[in-house]
């Protein structure tokens, strides 16, 4: 009896449907990344700026002053600082900061099997050229 | 030699190593190959159903339990898919009836229109000839009464009163047939 194997058809359809879905990822996650990034780069910048600009930051030479000086007035101090502060803008950030690290913790171990996806796929790639 | 168990194979496939399903497709091809060919019975059908067992196993690895028996969820996505081939057998069996019917139908329609022409032939040809000529102008060429009436020489009140008469005679006629 005629004995038929069928491995390199599957695995033809196999790689090719691996290799899609793999790059898929790929691109996914640095759109995700990238999206993310530019969240919380935009929103730290935009709240630099603003904070700057009002020289909110100037407040806090206070705490360069003496310890009695310190202890009159750093309450209202922070609560002008915390006044000044651009919550909207660093809530963005933050959100962007956190989808950053979370996307990146989340797919270590996907991050670590897709790696190892595309050395078996290259090195099914180079064992196809050497067959042929 | 240290041969893999196939749920370790699985696992291993499931961390990445895509390569290792060869050794799988390689493992269940012939027990696959036969075990299709008894419920497809026909082994090029076989063939495209354990291909396609194949991939769908693939592309659900992710989702394989590998501590429970491998071969038992591998079998059972194999006889899906030959059953779906089944399925989209007969529904192509149905088509195919369907299709059969239809180009029957059209014949039938073709055959009863080219008869009720012969027909009308038939009882044109009893005509007299310039009862004919009018019908067959008027009614197959379709000319008006003036064009009619150039073409036969004749005047257009003459056209209507020929066209008038060949009608009732047609009418007799075929009244006469039907009965």
């Amino acid at each position: 009896m005629k004995t038929i194997d069928l491995s390199k058809p599957v695995m033809q359809r196999v790689v090719a449907y691996e290799k899609k879905r793999t790059w898929l990822w790929i691109l996914l996650f640095f759109l995700l990344l990238f999206c993310a990034g530019v969240l919380a780069g935009m929103s730290l910048w935009v709240a630099t700026q603003d904070v700057a600009s009002r020289q909110t930051l100037d407040l806090l030479s206070l705490f360069g002053e003496n310890w009695e000086i310190i202890a009159e007035y750093w309450q209202d101090t922070a609560s002008v600082v915390w006044e000044e502060l651009p919550k909207e803008t660093l809530t963005l950030a933050l959100l962007g900061i956190t989808a950053l690290v979370v996307l990146i913790v989340a797919t270590r171990h996907k991050r670590r099997i897709i790696r190892k996806k595309l050395s078996t796929l290259e090195k099914y790639g180079k064992n196809r050229n050497n067959r042929t | 030699m240290n041969l893999k168990t196939d749920e370790e194979l699985i696992a291993q496939i499931q961390e990445g190593d895509v390569l290792a399903f060869e050794e799988i497709v390689q493992r269940y091809q012939g027990k696959m190959l036969r075990f299709i060919a008894r419920i497809v019975r026909d082994a090029g059908d076989a063939q495209d159903v354990v291909q396609d067992a194949f991939v769908k196993l693939y592309k659900t690895i992710d989702r394989v339990d590998t501590r429970k028996k491998f071969s038992t969820y591998f079998f059972q996505i194999a006889k899906n898919t030959a059953f779906s081939l089944i399925r989209s057998r007969k529904k192509e069996v149905s088509l195919q009836a369907a299709q059969d019917v239809w180009d029957d139908t059209v014949l039938i329609d073709e055959l009863e229109k080219k008869e009720k022409a012969q027909h009308l032939t038939k009882i044109l040809d009893s005509l007299e000839p310039k009862y004919r000529r009018v019908i067959t102008l008027y009614y197959f060429h379709q000319l008006s009464y003036e064009e009619v009436s150039k073409k036969l020489h004749i005047p257009v009140n003459t056209v209507r009163t020929h066209l008038k008469r060949a009608k009732e005679k047609l009418k007799t006629l075929v009244q006469y047939e039907n009965n």
